[in-house]
C-alpha cells in the first residue's frame, strides 16, 4: 500500500516537472512522505521564481472584460499557468472567470494548482463549480488532484460533492489519495453507514481493497471500529472478504487494533471468521498492533482467550 | 541551479547520478515555465482590445 502512495507522489511530481512518471521511477523507493515534501519544495520554488509574472497576468486579467479574459485563458495561458495565476487573483474575479470556463479546463487547472497557496480562491468557489470540476476530474480518473482539494474545502462543500457523486469506487480512489488523515477522518464521519457499506462492497467488486485499507490506515480506532461494525452488520460474506483482504495485504494489525472498540458480539464474529490466532502468530504482529494505536496486551487476551 | 531546489535535491537519499538526473529535470521545468510565461504574455496581448493594449503592455514590461 505504501507503494501505491509512493507511486501517486511520483505521478504528481512528474506532472509538476512536465515529464513522464517513468522518468522518475528511481525516486519511488524514497517513499511517499519524502516525495510529497520534495514536490512541495519544487512547487514553491517554481512559483516563487516567477511570482511577479503570475501577478502581472492576474493584474492584466483585472483590466479586461471577463469574456476576453476567458478566451485568453483557454487560448494562450493554458491550464498549467492558469493554475499558478489563480493564487494571485482576487477571489471574486477568479469565481467570475471560473464560471465562464468549461469544467474540463478547470479540472486541468486544478491539476497544476497548489490548493493551499490558492486557498482563498478555492474556498470562494460555489459548490456547483466544485462538484462539476470533481466530476471532470473523476472522468479523467484524476482522483489524486481531487483529493488534494479536500484539505482546503469546507465540510459542507465536500458533503455536497459526495452527495453529487454516487460512484463509490471513485470515492474510494479519492479517499486513498487524501494525505491529511484528520481530514480523511472527518470525511468518513460525513458518510452514512449505508454509504460506508456500499463502499466496502465496491472494494470487493472492483478489487479496491488496497485502497480501502490504505484509507483506513491512520484513522482513529473509533473510525476503524465503526467501519468494522458496518461491515459486520452488512453480513458475514462482506466481513470475510474484508478479512481476506486484510490477510492478503498484511493489514490484520490495522483491524485488530480497533477490536476492543467493537461491541462484544462483533468481536466474536471477528474471531470466528478471522484466522486461527495462536501465541506465535499473534506475537509476530503485536508491535504492529501497537503501531496502529491498539493495546496489544488487551487484544491478546481477547484473541487468545 | 536554484538554491532552494538544489538543497531539496541534496536532502533526498539519492546517488550522484540520480541527483544529476533530477536536477536536469527540474531545470528543464524551470526553463519551460519561463518560456510558457513569455509565450502567454505575448499571446495575451493579441486578445487585448486596442484601447487597453497600452496599459497591459506597460504592465507586462514593468
Amino acid at each position: 500500500m505504501s507503494d501505491l502512495a509512493a507511486r501517486a507522489q511520483v505521478v504528481r511530481l512528474s506532472r509538476l516537472l512536465n515529464t513522464a512518471p517513468e522518468d522518475l521511477d528511481d525516486l519511488q523507493t524514497l517513499g511517499a512522505p519524502a516525495l510529497a515534501q520534495f514536490r512541495k519544495q519544487v512547487s514553491t520554488a517554481l512559483f516563487d521564481e516567477h511570482r511577479n509574472l503570475f501577478a502581472k497576468l492576474a493584474q492584466a486579467n483585472k483590466l479586461l472584460p471577463l469574456g476576453v479574459t476567458a478566451k485568453m485563458t483557454t487560448a494562450v495561458i493554458g491550464p498549467t499557468l492558469a493554475g499558478r495565476v489563480a493564487s494571485e487573483m482576487e477571489s471574486k474575479r477568479a469565481v467570475a472567470l471560473a464560471e465562464k470556463l468549461p469544467f474540463e479546463f478547470l479540472a486541468e487547472t486544478c491539476a497544476a494548482m497548489d490548493p493551499e497557496r490558492a486557498e482563498p480562491v478555492v474556498r470562494a468557489m460555489p459548490t456547483q463549480i466544485v462538484a462539476g470540476v470533481s466530476r471532470a476530474l473523476c472522468a479523467k480518473a484524476d482522483y489524486m488532484t481531487a483529493a488534494t482539494f479536500v484539505n482546503v474545502l469546507d465540510d459542507a462543500v465536500i458533503q455536497a460533492v459526495m452527495d453529487d457523486n454516487d460512484n463509490d469506487a471513485e470515492l474510494l480512489q479519492i479517499g486513498f489519495f487524501i494525505e491529511d488523515k484528520a481530514r480523511l477522518e472527518a470525511l468518513i464521519g460525513m458518510m452514512s453507514d449505508a454509504r460506508i457499506a456500499a463502499t466496502m462492497v465496491t472494494a470487493e467488486r472492483d478489487d479496491l481493497w488496497a485502497q480501502a485499507l490504505a484509507m483506513m490506515e491512520g484513522t482513529s480506532l473509533q473510525t476503524r471500529a465503526r467501519i468494522g461494525g458496518v461491515v459486520a452488520e452488512h453480513g458475514d460474506e462482506l466481513l470475510a472478504q474484508l478479512f481476506a483482504a486484510a490477510s492478503a495485504h498484511e493489514q490484520w494489525p490495522l483491524l485488530l487494533a480497533a477490536l476492543p472498540e467493537l461491541p462484544a458480539p462483533v468481536q466474536q464474529r471477528y474471531l470466528k471468521l478471522g484466522p486461527d490466532w495462536d501465541a506465535t502468530t499473534f506475537d509476530a504482529i503485536a508491535d504492529d498492533i501497537e503501531a496502529h494505536g491498539g493495546d496489544a496486551a488487551t487484544i491478546r487476551s481477547v484473541v487468545l482467550n | 541551479m536554484h538554491k532552494p531546489i538544489d538543497d531539496a535535491i541534496a536532502g533526498l537519499e539519492l546517488d550522484a547520478q540520480q541527483q544529476d538526473k533530477l536536477r536536469a529535470l527540474v531545470d528543464a521545468a524551470r526553463r519551460q515555465q519561463a518560456s510558457d510565461l513569455q509565450n502567454a504574455m505575448d499571446g495575451a496581448l493579441k486578445f487585448v482590445p486596442r484601447l487597453l493594449r497600452g496599459p497591459v503592455k506597460a504592465l507586462f514590461s514593468a
